[in-house]
């Protein structure tokens, strides 16, 4: 079996883009920070299972979904609104310049897509990933993730630019 | 292909990644090619794809996380010589033989405040859970009675205001543990622990409360009328003596 590279190297390639998986999916900088950390320390135990070496950043991957999906179900024990719900109680989000948007925003209009599409959403914006690869990630149908992708951009161009026509702002007559 | 469906494959066409595209992708971007208002409309979903993922491969991890993983890598697995399996069974011999003897001789003493506080500490952090989801006082005591659980607990004025969430009994070292959860915010929580004090006699015995930080978990700690509390919550004492005041 080929050598995998040593935990630090591991680290160093790949804690960053965990992060901004884990932030796009968790939504705050404390619980990205733990699923970082969870994943791998799951790493550190089990990763000596993984026999293809040339997996190991789609293994990290998946391993943080899916611990972010086991934290999700304790989290869901706590009330607080389903997000169709609480969109309506949110102040509406003004449309936002393509040029001037930025992470914050990005992260604020991601926050308020349906929850299913979210991860390949932020699978597909921060990695390039291909159809097959989110698949694996996400353990679903390469066809559900074209469907989510569709969907969720559909629903993030209204959240960044507003109004149902896609117009960018600078082209919004309105004004 | 009719527009609204080259629309529809078209909207996930990755930003820049004109090399790779799957067949069905470049089939509906020759198609749109051939209609001004689809290239149109392609052009602006491209600027939008592209400021997308530029914007979220903004996020920045802090500084400290790397650190933070780094500090938790196991030892090397190369095998030396004290860790083959002969040298493992004598070692392994030794520590049980050397525990019977220490807990013989050791003078009996209840496990102590820097356990309890660990434990706590990460039930909130990792694994907290609520037996119910309440947001009414009386219907959060009587359940905790009803657990025989401490459920006549004292909260600290400025932390009363505080919406409920619910609670759970617990137990630590078979000693009951009330969980009370406050709202902080939209997505935030305060956790309150109550344990009868005599279950952890090392714990802080005045009511000015003893702060600490475990990772990005502030604590709390002070013990009132026989009760130890310990208020936790992600953030720092700063956040935490808003309630304690």
């Amino acid at each position: 079996m080929a050598e995998t590279a040593s935990f630090e190297t591991l680290v160093e390639l790949y804690y960053e883009s965990l992060y901004r998986f884990a932030f796009s999916l968790a939504g705050s900088e404390s619980a990205a920070c733990d699923l970082t950390q969870e994943t791998f320390y799951i790493w550190q135990t089990k990763g000596h299972q993984l026999l293809d070496p040339a997996k190991v950043k789609t293994w990290l991957f998946t391993t943080l979904h899916r611990e972010f999906l086991n934290s999700r179900r304790r989290y869901l024990r706590f009330p607080h609104l389903e997000l169709d719900e609480a969109a309506s109680e949110l102040p509406s989000a003004p449309s936002v310049s393509l040029d001037r948007l930025d992470a914050e925003a990005a992260l604020a209009a991601l926050a308020r897509v349906e929850e299913p599409h979210k991860a390949a959403l932020a699978l597909f914006y921060l990695e390039d990933y291909s159809y097959q690869e989110i698949a694996e990630i996400l353990g679903i149908p390469i066809g559900t993730v074209k469907s989510r992708l569709a969907r969720g951009i559909e629903q993030l161009k209204r959240l960044v630019l507003g109004g149902p026509d896609y117009l960018p702002a600078e082209r919004n007559h309105r004004g | 292909m009719d527009k609204q469906s080259i629309k529809e494959i078209l909207l996930r066409y990755p930003p820049g990644n004109d090399a790779e595209v799957e067949p069905e992708l470049a089939a509906a971007r020759r198609e749109a090619e051939k209609d001004p208002e689809l290239q149109e409309w392609f052009a602006q979903q491209q600027k939008f794809q592209t400021a997308m993922r530029r914007a979220m491969r903004q996020i920045q991890p802090p500084a400290s996380l790397k650190a933070r993983i780094l500090a938790g890598r196991p030892a090397s697995r190369k095998i030396l010589w004290w860790q083959s399996p002969q040298w493992l069974a004598a070692a392994a011999a030794f520590v049980l033989l050397a525990s019977l003897v220490a807990f013989w001789l050791a003078p009996s003493r209840k496990p102590g405040y820097a356990a309890y506080r660990d434990r706590m500490a990460k039930f909130a952090s990792r694994e907290y859970r609520m037996d119910i989801l309440a947001t009414n006082s009386a219907q959060i005591r009587a359940y905790l009675a009803g657990k025989q659980s401490p459920a006549d607990y004292v909260v600290p004025r400025e932390l009363e205001p505080m919406p409920l969430a619910g609670c759970a009994a617990l137990k630590w070292r078979n000693q009951p543990v009330s969980l009370i959860c406050f709202r902080r915010g939209k997505d935030d929580l305060l956790w309150l622990f109550v344990i009868s004090q005599s279950a952890v006699p090392s714990a802080p015995s005045g009511q000015a409360p003893q702060f600490e930080q475990i990772n990005k978990l502030a604590l709390a700690t002070w013990s009132q009328q026989g009760k130890t509390y310990t208020l936790a919550a992600f953030g720092d004492r700063v956040l935490l003596q808003r309630y304690l005041e």
